[in-house]
This record gives C-alpha cells, structure tokens and sequence, in this order.
C-alpha cells in the first residue's frame, strides 16, 4: 500500500507521477490529515462550549477556530476528497486506461496542497489565523476590520486551493465525456461516474466566481476601492455564494454517487431507475446553481421568492433520488458489511439534512433560523451525517480495490455504531437550540439561557464521534499491517473497476469484458447463468 | 460529439430556464450575470463539442509517467501568487521556476509527438 | 428595493411552521421506515429481484414530489406577502444603529438616545399592540438585528439603510435580542433587551425622557 501510494521512482514519483490513481490517493491522505487538523478545532470548539463561561480559550482564539474549521472542511477535506475519489474511480469505471490530461490533474494537486499549507500558514503569523468565518465577509474582512497577515494568507490559500480543485473538475469532465471504452454510450456510465460528471459541471462553472472574488479581496484589502460602495458587502455575498452553495452540492454528490453503487452492490441487484437518477442529477445540479441566495434571505432586497422557489423546488430531484435508492434496495437480497451500515446511514441522515434544508429554504422560517444553531445542524446533518457517511460506505467499499487488502468488518461494525451514536447526539440537539435563539459562531452563552444541558450533549457527542474515528484508525493499521488479501472483485461488483486487478496495473486494464449496459459486470453474470450446463 | 454536446446543452438550457424565472421575479444585474452568464457558457461547451470530431485512442498523445514540469509549473504559479504576500523574491524565483518548467512541458510534448 | 416588512412575523412563522413541520416529519417517517422496512425483508432474501425500472412508479413519484413542493411553496410565499404587507401609519419610528459590538436606539424628532455600554445592554423600549417602522444601520461592518421571541430578523449594512415594521402584541421584556451576523472579536457580547409598555406607560415613559430633548 505504501509502495502503491508513493509509487515509482521514489521521490520523483511522490513529486511527478501522472498516474491518476497515485494523485487520487495522495490527495486523499492530504485530505485526511486536514480532516484531522480540523477535526481537532472542532473538539476544541466543543470543549469550551460544553458549559457557559469562558473556560478553555479566548474569543479571538475561538473565532479563528471555527473560521479554519468550515475552512478546512469545505476548502480542504470534504471537496477534495470528493474530487480524488472521482480521479481514483471515474476512469476504471468508464474503461479508461487514465485520466483526461494526467499533468493538468497532478498540477491541481500542487496548487491544492500548497493552497492548504498557505491557509493554515496564518497560525504563524503574528495576528494568528484569519478570524472572518469561512465566508470571509466583506466588510469584516477587509485591511481595516482584519489587518494582518493572517487573513492574506488565508485569501492565497482559498484561491490556490479552489483553483487546483477546478483543474481537477476539467479533468474528470473530459474523462467522462472523452475517455470512455467502446459501446459505453453515456446512458450506460455507471451512476457514480454520471454524479462526477455533474459535479464537474458545477466546479467548472461555480469555481471560477470564488477565485475572482478572492481576487477581488485582496485587491479591496492593497488598494480599496472595490467593495466600498453602498452595495459593496451585499455584491459580495452574492459573489461568494454563487460559488458557496454549489460547492456544498460538490461534497455531495460523489457520495450519493458511491452510495448508489453501494446500495446496488449489496442488494445483488442493479441500480433501479437508472434514466430517472440522470435526469434528476442534472435538474439537480442545475438548481443547484440558482438556489444560492438563500444564504442573503435576511438582506433588504434580495429577490428572495425566486430563491425560496429553487430552494423548496429541489424536493422533486431529491425524492427521484431517494425513490431509486428504495427502489434498488426492495427485492434486493441485502448483505450488511460496514460499506452498506454506512451507505444506509447516510440515507437516513441526509434524509434530516435534506428536510431541515427544506425548512429554512422558506424565507419565513429562515428569518428565524438563520445564522442560528438551526443551520449549524441542518449543514452538519447533510455534510456529516451525509456526505461524510458517505465517504465511509466510498472507502469501505473501494478498499479493496485501491489497497488490494480487506478492512475488518468488526472493527467496522463498531466504527458505525460510534459513529451514528455520535453523530446524531452531536448534531441532534443543535435543531432546539437555534429554535430557542441561540446564535453560531459565539465562543459563549448565557447561563440564563439554559443552553448548558443540550450543549453538554453535544460535546459528549463530539468525543464519541472521536472515539470513532479512533476505531477506524484502527481498523486501518490492523488492516495493513496482518494484510488479507483481496481478490479482484470481493463484492460481486457490476462496474467495471472490479474488472481488474486490486490494485489496477499503470493503465487499469488489461483486457476490457464488453459493455452493454450500466452494469456490465452484472450482465455477465447473467449470461454466465444462462449457458447451458 | 453528440452525447457530450447534448450533456452541456441540456444543462445549459435548464440554467437558462432558472435565468428566465429569476429576471421574471425581478433579479437584480449581478445575480442575473451570473446565472445567465453559467448558462450561455453551458450552451457555448456545447457548441463547441458538437463542432469537434472525437479523436481516436491511437491519436491521443502519450504522457510520461512522470512530469516534474507539470509539478513544478504549479508550484511556480504559488510562488507566484504567495509572491504577492511574502515578497518580491518569491515572485522572481516562481518565475524563474515557471519558466524553467515550462521548458520541460516543451521537450516532453516533443518528444511523445516523435514516439 | 427598499421593503416595508410588517409586524405578523410571529404569526406568520407559526402558520409555515405548522405546515412544514408535520410535512417534514410525515415524510421523514414514511422514508426511513421505506428503507428500514426493504433492508429488513432483503436479509432474509436469497435471489434479488429482477425489474431495475418502473417508468409509472417514477412519473407518479414526481408528479407527487411536484404536488409537495408546490403547496410548500404557496404556503411560504403566503406567509412572505403577509411579513411584507404594507400597513397603516406606524405608531412610533424607531433608528436602530449597530456598531462593533453594541446597539444604539434613536427616537427620531423625540431627542431620544438609548446606547450601550461596556458593562450594560441598552433597552429598546416600545409600546405594545402598534406598529413600529424601524430604520436599521451599521456604522461598519455586516451586523444582524434578531429578536428571537418575533422569529424575524435582518441584516444591517453601512450607508444602506434597512427599513422594516414590528409589532409585539403583549408587555413584558425580552432579553434574547441579539446580533446574529458575526461582527468579530465581541460578536457574543452583542445583545440588547426589548421593554413592551403598554401604551399609557409607553407614553408616561416618552414624556420622562422627552425632558432631556
């Protein structure tokens, strides 16, 4: 495993190699020890929240916590890992021997980890790290309300980051448009690789609006002169979330993509209504991108039924979604290893995300809930209990292929148990302390309030979620280290990555089994049942 | 091209029906731009991919397995841009890099043209 | 561009909140129960089932799916009109002005000031039952103006001002109020109070203050 992940030639292999697989995997381990760098804030957050009263840290501290927290999940964790899946996957599936231009995709992952490292370079400075929120938003952000080094860097880095993670969106797009094996029509690309094709639909186009507002940052933070306007913040907000709202969709559909595949796996059967899952991903998407200022609810002005519209419109591709994923689950013989217990918790879970997205996608209840710990749970409900569920049923199930050896399916048992225990007592009692008026991004609260019950929760909830990851860290050394070896296709897989050695050769294949339908594999199968004795 | 082509039109066309139904609702200029700007760009890939012809597998060129220009053009254009915070000096070496790593992308494009 | 928002916002809240709340749970249930219920069936199943497609199913699913979301949507935008109506001469106006990290309450043409201190929250003092237009500013950066107990709240910028009504129906006071759009480094300190007189004691309360115009 180690050798496959640095690969060839050693260090020059670890700096240059164009294997899409190599890049796949390095941008995953960068993107998990982010994740445990802002995994850590989190904890931190959690622990001086457990009680009212400033225990543990500063406010200034506090502030720069959650701001390099939703940083480093959204910019560098959850999108990349989600793009890197789609480089790993995306060409085995599609027949492909590598990806669309292999040096444009190991340039992303430059411009990615050096994006990161630069953002995260802010805790060296003398101001310390940006303090404006993930957001950054303008006014708060500019020289006068932010001076200091530490949100410069934090810009660089969002921009350089962003600006890997479009290369890779046109990597990915080209892959699946271009790259595919004879007979793969695009009617029968598997269902992940059609939700990394839209992705890349909306890197390509949402992307580029972020790095011209960082842009525009910086120029406002040297010279002045660009957001100083009367309608200067609100332009801003506008700016930053036409890019703010896909890019949570970017962290979504990959996994709802390796849930699909999942749910199909271990029902023995192909996914159902596969022509209505393309149709509903694109509607999706497209929505995706008008739905953004939802977020600007509360701002005088805002054309804000159009957005409560989209918003509320979105119900129709997700329940198409959710139907086909009930429909390929009924009638299925249903095995429960760690990647379905996964799979099938996101389900549910994003099932809440979704529903509370819906709630405060009705401008009324949003002028409410916004800004309060309502959204704080709805967002981690569909990016934690969905999105990050999801990546666990995507590793759990693609291990083998990627490592060529077997993760434990006890420890991963445990892994999920921890994890929904977790999960849900972290993020459940955040829904009826927004109601009650608690606000986000505070590092206290009232006594009187009698928030310190429910907050306590949460922060026993934050441990166990810890704990969990605990347990898939162990579940990862034992497993390289008493390796089990893997066969080419442990699962009884229908796409054509389980075609091929675990792990693939340089260029994937060697022979390709003809393609008839999305689910090749599983076509075999049946023609094999139909030969005569 | 016509799957591809049709991919990015369809999808064109839905931004462009949202685009219709935001300034019927009465959108402001930058939202609007935005939107509509996303679904003529959708629509002009799609233009495009219909006007070109797939090129067969044989023609595609070989990549080398290794390509430290294309690590180091990247690594450049941070330097480039972190250049603009820590200092002139990083601007001028990123340069100088960049130059030097577009050189080899040159030779490496060459020489898989002569494979 | 400038929207007078009324007072009904508590009420308004209350009507969406009691369509999508059992929407949303009836929906949740019936879902997670779907999915419990085919997973629980599928362990005991030794072959799958063949069909991967039922066109109807998807084209019922979608008209129903439609069906929701429209009355979603009516039921929102009924609530918005009602929270946007404009209605009669307000009672009182009212200037509320944010700065990092404390409020400043005006009473234009009255020479009445109400400002935070460091060590205390000012309090918006107002009569109950009657319209108040309020003109809300910042004098830096984005704040936000909630009041929980109303369910409404808006942002605030420099040099756009933003005008909208309330109304809070009975006295008592309200010590949730607060900003709810991160300002920096004292954004949590950022709270005021809101006293409801009724209108004779507001108007007794007016007359003390008027004293100092």
């Amino acid at each position: 495993m180690t050798a496959a992940a640095l690969g060839r030639g050693g260090v020059i292999g670890l700096v240059g190699s164009t294997d899409h697989k190599r890049i796949a995997m390095r941008t995953a381990v960068a993107a998990g020890a982010f994740f445990a760098a802002g995994g850590l804030l989190a904890l931190l957050m959690r622990a001086e929240l457990a009680q009212p009263g400033l225990q543990i840290i500063s406010t200034g501290t506090y502030n720069a916590l959650f701001t390099m927290h939703g940083s480093t999940m959204i910019y560098l964790f959850v999108t990349p890992f989600a793009l890197a899946l789609g480089l790993y996957i995306v060409p085995l599936q599609v027949g492909a021997a590598e990806v669309a231009g292999p040096r444009w995709a190991l340039a992303g992952w430059w411009l990615y980890v050096l994006g990161g490292l630069t953002m995260y370079g802010g805790f060296l400075t003398r101001g310390g790290a940006a303090q404006a929120t993930w957001v950054g938003f303008d006014p708060l952000s500019n020289a006068v309300h932010s001076p200091g080094e530490g949100m410069d860097m934090w810009i660089l880095g969002v921009a350089l980051a962003t600006a890997g993670e479009l290369l890779w969106g046109a990597c990915l797009l080209a892959t699946v448009l271009r790259h595919r094996a004879p007979h793969m029509t695009l009617l029968r690309v598997p269902v992940f690789s059609w939700t990394v094709l839209v992705t890349s639909l909306m890197v390509l186009f949402a992307f580029p609006v972020l790095i011209a507002a960082m842009g525009l940052l910086w120029v406002e933070r040297q010279w002045g002169g660009v957001f100083g306007g009367a309608e200067g913040p609100v332009a801003y907000q506008h700016l930053f979330w036409f890019y703010g709202h896909p890019v949570v969709y970017v962290m979504f559909f990959p996994f709802v993509g390796a849930v699909a595949e999942t749910i199909a796996t271990f029902s023995g059967r192909r996914f159902f209504g596969y022509h209505a899952m393309i149709a509903s991903l694109l509607l999706f998407t497209a929505l995706s991108m008008s739905v953004w200022a939802h977020h600007m609810f509360a701002i005088d002005g805002v054309t804000v039924k159009y957005f409560s519209l989209t918003s509320i419109a979105l119900v129709l591709p997700a329940g198409i979604e959710y139907l086909d994923m009930v429909g390929t689950l009924w009638g299925g013989a249903i095995r429960l290893t760690t990647a379905m217990l996964f799979a099938l918790g996101f389900l549910v879970q994003f099932l809440v995300g979704g529903l509370s997205g819906i709630w405060v996608g009705s401008s009324v209840l949003d002028y409410h809930a916004n800004n309060s710990y309502f959204v704080v749970a709805h967002f981690h409900y569909t990016l934690f209990g969905g999105s990050f569920f999801g990546l666990l049923a995507a590793v759990y199930m693609w291990w083998p292929k990627v490592t060529g050896t077997l993760l434990r399916e006890g420890l991963g048992r445990l892994h999920f148990a921890l994890s929904v225990l977790g999960a849900n007592l972290t993020f459940f009692p955040m829904f009826f302390l927004g109601r009650d008026g608690m606000t986000r991004r505070v590092a206290d609260y009232p006594e009187s309030a009698g928030w310190g019950t429910l907050n306590l929760l949460e922060s026993l909830g934050a441990l166990c979620i810890a704990l969990s990851l605990l347990v898939f860290a162990l579940n990862v050394a034992v497993s390289l280290w008493r390796r089990r070896p893997a066969t080419d296709d442990p699962w009884g897989g229908h796409t054509l990555e389980w075609a091929t050695t675990s792990p693939p050769p340089r260029h994937n294949f060697t022979r390709l089994p003809p393609v008839r339908s999305y689910a090749p594999l599983d076509d075999l199968r049946h023609a094999g049942r139909e030969q005569p004795a | 091209m016509k799957g591809p082509a049709l991919v990015l039109l369809a999808w064109g066309a839905l931004l462009g029906v949202n685009t219709a139904v935001l300034i019927a609702l009465g959108g402001d200029e930058l939202p609007v731009l935005m939107l509509g700007g996303s679904a003529a760009g959708s629509a002009l890939v799609g233009l495009a991919l219909l006007a070109r012809r797939r090129r067969r597998e044989d023609e595609r060129r070989a990549v080398p397995d290794l390509s430290p220009p294309a690590a180091l053009a990247a690594a450049s254009v941070a330097g480039l841009v972190l250049g603009a915070e820590l200092g002139q000096w990083l601007i001028l070496l990123s340069a100088g890099g960049l130059a030097l790593a577009l050189g080899g992308l040159l030779r490496e494009l060459r020489r898989s043209r002569q494979a | 561009m400038i929207a007078i928002v009324a007072a009904d916002t508590r009420d308004a809240y209350g009507d969406v909140e009691g369509v999508f709340l059992p929407v949303g749970v009836a929906v949740f249930v019936l879902v997670a129960a779907a999915i419990v219920s085919t997973v629980w069936r599928g362990r005991r199943r030794a072959a799958p089932r063949e069909r991967h497609d039922n066109r109807p199913l998807e084209a019922a699913a979608a008209v129903l799916l439609v069906v929701i979301a429209g009355v979603l949507v009516a039921v929102s935008f009924s609530a918005e009109d009602r929270v946007g109506e404009a209605r009669g001469k307000p009672a009182l106006h009212v200037r509320v002005v944010a700065a990092k990290w404390r409020w400043r309450f005006e009473y234009p043409g009255r020479g009445i000031a109400i400002q935070g201190t460091e060590d205390r929250v000012p309090t918006l003092v107002v009569p109950a039952g009657a319209d108040i237009e309020v003109e809300g500013v910042s004098i830096d950066v984005v704040h936000a103006f909630w009041i929980p107990e109303l369910r409404f709240q808006r942002e605030l910028f420099a040099r756009r001002p933003t005008r909208f009504t309330l109304r809070f129906e009975r006295p008592g006071h309200l010590s949730s109020p607060r900003c709810s759009f991160y300002c920096g480094l004292r954004h949590q300190d950022m709270r005021f109070g809101v006293e409801v007189l009724a209108p004779q004691e507001f108007r007794a309360w007016l007359r003390s203050r008027g004293a100092g115009a």
